[in-house]
């Protein structure tokens, strides 16, 4: 899984102009205030892009919560979704 | 007894100068083609993370907002009432191309959220903390006028002390192409602009009074008398008119306009756009904060015309 790519795809789905891909931590929340500070619209955003992407559909939102923690978090949920 | 309506404060972004006053506005280029806003530096107005969502039409409406309540010394307003021809069409055309492009699967929710002309009130709402009243006016080119009076009725029956009037509308090359073809649009400059005013029942601060707004289809004549009745004026009583005509075009569009009185065209200043009767008010309240005095704005579209009465005297 080429996590950079993943990044890059994230910063343009959520328009993160301010963000270069190597300011995403792999393991960092995206969502809350210690983290990027994603908030639920950026959430239907990431299951656009996933099911755009990558053909993933994420469609309970108890999975969603748990897959869209972090960048390794989707990268390995796509990793073993593939 | 109803309350007076005041104008405290004014902000606009436009073709001149971000936030520049009347006197120093320079006549646009005057040829067809697309005349865009100068941008200010969004920055000191609106974080990063909330402005990544945010076109440009959200930003301006925004940034004139708080700079226009900053200058009232007001940190919410009582109300928002919003005047738009056309709302956030730049991101209305990425939904729907984005639609046809996906077959209507796979839309993007940014994008339509922010498609809708709600949605310049909402994001000023949400930026100031405003839980008060909220109303958007989308009238083609009588937008501005339709939020004036809703503001105006909102402060003359005293329900509010103050309001936000923030009125916008965005070009885009599309909205650009489409236009072109009509024949009212046919060799002006289109442009786009925001204006923002702090209106209140308070005149402390005030820089003028809005004394009356009507609009009328077909009689303006009819209509202008009546108005000039009901305020017992004459014309003697006007010192400007502002006209939403395109330079020289005055004397035709309103035939019934003393010749012999001063006449404004806006438009050289801020092109064609559907809301540009606001950057016409924010012109003729610049001009009585500077001279004194009473200005009418007349405005027309095609066989419909507007007319606002705004004076230097308070009373």
């Amino acid at each position: 899984m080429d996590i950079l790519k993943l990044k890059t795809q994230i910063i343009d789905a959520l328009n993160l102009e301010e963000l270069k891909p190597e300011d995403i931590k792999d393991d960092a929340p995206l969502f809350g205030p210690e983290g990027l500070g994603l908030d639920s619209i950026d959430a239907l955003e990431l299951i656009v892009l996933l099911e755009k992407n990558y053909g993933i559909k994420l469609t309970d939102p108890s999975k969603a919560k748990n897959v869209l923690t972090s960048v390794k978090a989707i990268a390995d949920y796509i990793e073993s979704n593939k | 007894m109803r309350e007076k309506v005041y104008i405290i404060s004014s902000a606009q972004i436009s073709a001149q100068e971000p936030f520049c006053s009347v006197d120093r506005f320079v006549p646009v280029p005057w040829e067809e083609s697309m005349l865009p806003c100068k941008d200010p530096d969004f920055r000191p107005f609106i974080s990063p993370m909330a402005a990544r969502r945010m076109n440009p039409i959200l930003k301006r409406s925004i940034a004139v907002s708080r700079q226009a309540l900053q200058d009232a010394s007001i940190q919410c307003p009582d109300a928002i009432v919003t005047g738009t021809g056309n709302g956030c069409v730049a991101d209305t055309e990425v939904f729907l191309t984005k639609m046809l492009e996906e077959g209507e699967t796979m839309l993007n929710p940014s994008k339509f959220i922010c498609s809708t002309p709600n949605t310049i009130g909402s994001q000023i709402a949400i930026t100031l903390g405003c839980r008060g009243f909220n109303s958007t006016h989308v009238n083609d080119r009588f937008a501005f006028e339709g939020a004036l009076l809703d503001s105006m009725m909102l402060l003359e029956s005293g329900n509010c002390k103050n309001v936000l009037l923030c009125t916008s509308d965005q070009l885009t090359q599309v909205f650009y192409s489409l236009v072109d073809r009509e024949t009212i649009w046919k060799g002006l400059p289109v442009s786009e602009g925001s204006v923002a005013f702090v209106l209140s029942s308070d005149p402390q601060g005030a820089v003028c009074l809005v004394e009356d707004l009507v609009q009328t289809r077909s009689k303006p004549i009819w209509e202008l008398d009546r108005l000039f009745s009901r305020r017992g004026l004459t014309w003697n009583d006007i010192d400007i008119v502002l006209t939403s005509s395109f330079p020289g075009k005055s004397a035709s569009d309103f035939p019934f306009l003393p010749s012999d009185k001063p006449v404004l065209e806006y438009k050289q200043y801020c092109g064609q756009y559907l809301s540009a009767s606001a950057f016409g008010m924010f012109a003729g309240s610049g001009i009585l904060r500077g001279k004194g005095g009473r200005a009418l704005l007349a405005g027309r579209s095609k066989d419909t015309y507007s007319f606002i009465l705004i004076s230097s005297n308070l009373s």
